[in-house]
């Protein structure tokens, strides 16, 4: 039969004169030749779909990042009251302001930017910045009850659900994006629940209709979605999809607007068959013996190792936000209030003692009976710190230190794990490289550490203010003391000199001295009645401590933004590398691959600066890298395949697989925005 | 004569009687079927209202408001005046969150029982125009008190 079928159809009946076996072996290499046509069409059209599908993706994720950033810039130019800037006359402590408004008006305020229905989860939390600002003036219970109040009730009024993550730290995961902007006039102490619950309402109807800007992020996503969908909808493969979503919960910020653009190009470019067991039940349903595309077992491993870095910002978050900035705000809360011992009298009876501390002031606190070391030789000597109201008196510097204090309340509420991954945001309000440097309007880029080093310069104001007033007294006129047989105590005998044993200040007779007076015998000291003990000598001394405790903590904050930074690097390649990635993935054609890379895109984040004299100082919260022209904000797209392959059938070669092609299809996406636009650009 | 008169109204009497237990009975056995809606209502009336005085009908401690677990939040407070303070602020602003977001009680409707198991009732109010059904859990162990507010899911 083999031998019969030969002859008919050999190519030896076309030099022979075999008509059935000519027209037979014609009729076989006809098909041959359209099989060939066929399959170069085919793989034409396959490049076509490839090429116009490449560029689709370019565009869509280069807009999907777009939309992303402009949401953030949206969400900040709304906190900072429709503006870009939003800023308030006062002192140095408004810089406190600043930084606890940065972090609660972004950090807080936690865009999931691959999971749009948390966009309207956000909304229901919305209002939560405006009342962590406001209401940490009003103590913590009443913040938390605002906010949760606010919060479940908007979500029952709108009929959504919260989608918050709250524990036992509500409040703590809250999510939002409208802040009121009355909160930043003048220091706004006085914000109630219901203007936090109002807002809270006011966002939540905005955000769940949509801004335009949402509603590109959101429409782009779609897209790609049902682009993916149908890819993949034969193989149920969207759970996994979804699943791979769900993995970017948690990413450092930057990175996570990185890597939701590699999932979306990924998802609509790769198109490998190969599986793995699903042995970590990484879709999530439960199963484990399932087959799940390899896609995702790399995607699960890079987003692992891109995870790896969140405990290290964690830790280093929380030992400096629960560490050093707690033990610096007890250390100045003590300072200012004072101690109050209780102890057993001499009769055992309870009684308390008061203790002032330096900064205490009678007047400041209810509960400050007695002034502080400072604000007694301040008064005593009537220098000019003590009832100036400007910001280096000694008022200006407790009220600085008051606000302080209540807004390392309101930061500590914040939950750590959202500090850490959002650190980039508002490291720059604690410090800041730039700071000293102009912007384009002569204000000056300031931030926590310069402002504290205004601090200290003030304090040590004080101090040469001590010093020239204590210079300025007379010099006490010293006695022997001598015990008195007439009288009940010591009398102070004179000693008619300034330098004479120096145990008591003569208090009546013609040689009676005048106080305050300055003592001769050391070159600070000076008492401000006719106890002889020095008073003003302490209050120097104190100051210095002061100063001492301030710089420690500026070397703190410059270390804790400097180890964040440090960590961060650490992430540099892994799974594809960090930027661009990779995947690569070998098929029945040969070697494929897929580089996905996004330009060095900026998000949205505040400064301070201030501007202005000592007199009449403004301090301003501004957005910066809210704008981009698509010069930062593209995505890339290489994709490769096998070229010049031979295709064949058995020995026989049919043609060759991309035989003018390169294996090379590079498609790059560009998209401008701003709070209020976002679009492609050539 | 009499004794007629008084054998003719005996069975009125007793038919009264009769009647009046049954009516109390319908009465309890309605208002047992009714209490936990009824009571289901005025929390929340009261709580959209923005009225302090529903405080003491949600069971703070344990109290789960959708996915806000408030009673962990509550427990945290050691005094009685931050406890106060957060109870306040929370029913302020849980009545101005509502009615901001464009919330009206008399939207919520086809109140009933939803289940009743243990100690605790469920009642259920559907919330007109949103196809979403909220449900109030009561704990009926002591007196009745709201732990639980959440969407049916």
């Amino acid at each position: 039969m083999l031998s019969s079928f030969y002859k008919t159809f050999s190519l030896n009946n076309l030099k022979e004169d075999k008509p059935s076996g000519q027209i037979s072996t014609l009729l076989i290499l006809m098909i041959v030749v359209i099989l060939i046509m066929i399959l170069t069409t085919v793989n034409l059209g396959q490049l076509s779909l490839s090429t116009t599908n490449l560029s689709n993706v370019a565009d869509n994720s280069s807009l999907y990042l777009a939309s992303q950033l402009a949401t953030r810039s949206y969400s900040i130019y709304r906190a900072l009251g429709n503006s870009t800037s939003k800023c308030q006359s006062g002192g140095w402590a408004s810089v406190f302001f600043a930084v606890v408004f940065a972090i609660v008006a972004v950090v807080v305020c936690y865009f999931v930017p691959v999971l749009t229905p948390y966009m309207v989860s956000i909304a229901a939390g919305a209002g939560a910045v405006g009342g962590a600002v406001g209401a940490a003036y009003a103590g913590t219970s009443v913040l938390q009850g605002a906010i949760q109040g606010g919060i479940i009730g908007a979500s029952i009024g709108y009929g959504v659900s919260t989608g918050l993550e709250t524990g036992a730290g509500a409040g703590n995961s809250l999510a939002a994006s409208e802040i009121n902007p009355a909160l930043l006039e003048a220091g706004a102490p006085g914000v109630t629940a219901e203007q936090i619950a109002q807002y809270s309402a006011l966002s939540a109807q905005y955000m769940a209709t949509g801004s335009t800007i949402g509603a590109v992020a959101g429409g782009t996503l779609a897209a790609s979605t049902a682009t993916y969908n149908a890819y993949v909808a034969d193989q149920n493969q969207a759970a996994a999809i979804a699943a791979a979503s769900r993995m970017l919960n948690g990413l450092p910020n930057y990175d996570l607007y990185r890597e939701s653009i590699f999932l979306q190009i990924f998802s609509q470019t790769v198109d490998d068959p190969n599986k793995d067991i699903d042995t970590d039940d990484l879709n999530g349903n439960g199963l484990i013996d399932e087959k799940i595309p390899h896609f995702l077992n790399y995607w699960s491993d890079r987003i692992k190792y891109l995870k790896g870095v969140i405990p290290t910002l964690e830790s280093i978050t929380d030992t400096f936000i629960n560490g050093t900035l707690e033990d610096f705000k007890d250390y100045i809360q003590n300072e200012i209030e004072g101690t109050v011992d209780e102890s057993y009298g001499s009769e055992g009876m309870p009684a308390t003692s008061y203790t002032p501390g330096m900064l205490s002031k009678i007047g400041s606190e209810e509960n400050i009976t007695q002034n502080g070391s400072i604000a007694e030789v301040a008064e005593g000597l009537n220098l000019g710190f003590w009832d100036s109201q400007t910001d280096g008196s000694l008022e200006g510097i407790i009220n600085g230190f008051n606000n302080f204090i209540s807004e390392v309340e309101a930061i500590q509420a914040i939950d750590i794990g959202r500090l850490a991954s959002n650190w980039q945001t508002y490291i720059k309000n604690f410090y800041n490289e730039d700071a000293g440097e102009k912007t384009a309007d002569g204000a000056t880029i300031t931030d926590y550490y310069t402002t504290l080093e205004e601090v200290k310069g003030y304090l040590k104001d004080w101090q040469a203010e001590i010093v020239e007033g204590r210079n300025a007294l007379p010099s006490c006129k010293m006695g022997n003391l001598t015990f008195s047989l007439e009288g009940s105590g010591n009398d102070c005998e004179p000693c008619g000199s300034t330098y004479c044993a120096n145990d008591c200040i003569v208090s009546s007779g013609p040689d009676k001295s005048s106080i305050p007076c300055k003592f001769n015998f050391t070159l600070k000291g000076g008492t401000l009645d006719y106890n002889i003990d020095d008073e003003i000598t302490p209050a120097l001394s104190d100051i210095d401590t002061l100063i001492g405790k301030i710089s420690n903590f500026q070397d703190a904050i410059k270390q804790y933004a400097k180890d964040m930074q440090n960590t961060y690097a650490a992430i540099e390649s892994g799974y594809g590398g960090l930027n661009p990635a990779t995947y690569s993935w070998t098929d029945s054609r040969g070697e494929h691959s897929i580089k996905a890379e996004v330009g060095n895109y900026q998000l949205a984040s505040t400064i301070t600066t201030s501007s202005g004299s000592w007199l009449k100082k403004t301090i301003c919260v501004r957005m910066v890298n809210y704008s981009d022209d698509g010069t930062n904000s593209w995505v890339q797209i290489t994709r490769q395949d096998p070229k010049s392959k031979d295709v064949k059938s058995g020995k026989i070669s049919l043609g060759m697989w991309n035989p003018f092609f390169s294996g090379t299809i590079t498609k790059k996406g560009k998209a401008y925005y701003s709070y209020d636009k976002v679009g492609l650009t050539n | 004569m009499g004794i007629n008169k008084d054998r003719k109204n005996t069975p009125i009497l007793e038919y009264t009687i009769l009647a009046g237990i049954i009516i109390v009975f319908l009465i309890f056995v309605f208002q047992l079927r009714t209490g936990d809606i009824n009571l289901s209502r005025a929390i929340f009336k009261d709580l959209t209202g923005g009225r302090y005085g529903v405080q003491k009908y949600i069971d703070w401690e344990h109290f789960q408001g959708l996915e806000v677990n408030v009673g962990a939040t509550y427990a945290k407070f050691s005094t009685e005046k931050e406890k106060t303070g957060y109870k306040k602020a929370f029913i302020q602003s849980f009545s101005r969150g509502f009615k901001g977001a464009g919330g009206k009680f008399q939207s919520f409707i086809n109140w009933r029982i939803a289940s009743k198991e243990n100690n605790q009732v469920i009642v259920a109010a559907d919330y007109h125009g949103r196809s979403k059904t909220l449900l109030f859990t009561l704990s009926s162990a002591g007196k009745k008190k709201l732990t639980s507010l959440q969407w049916k899911k």
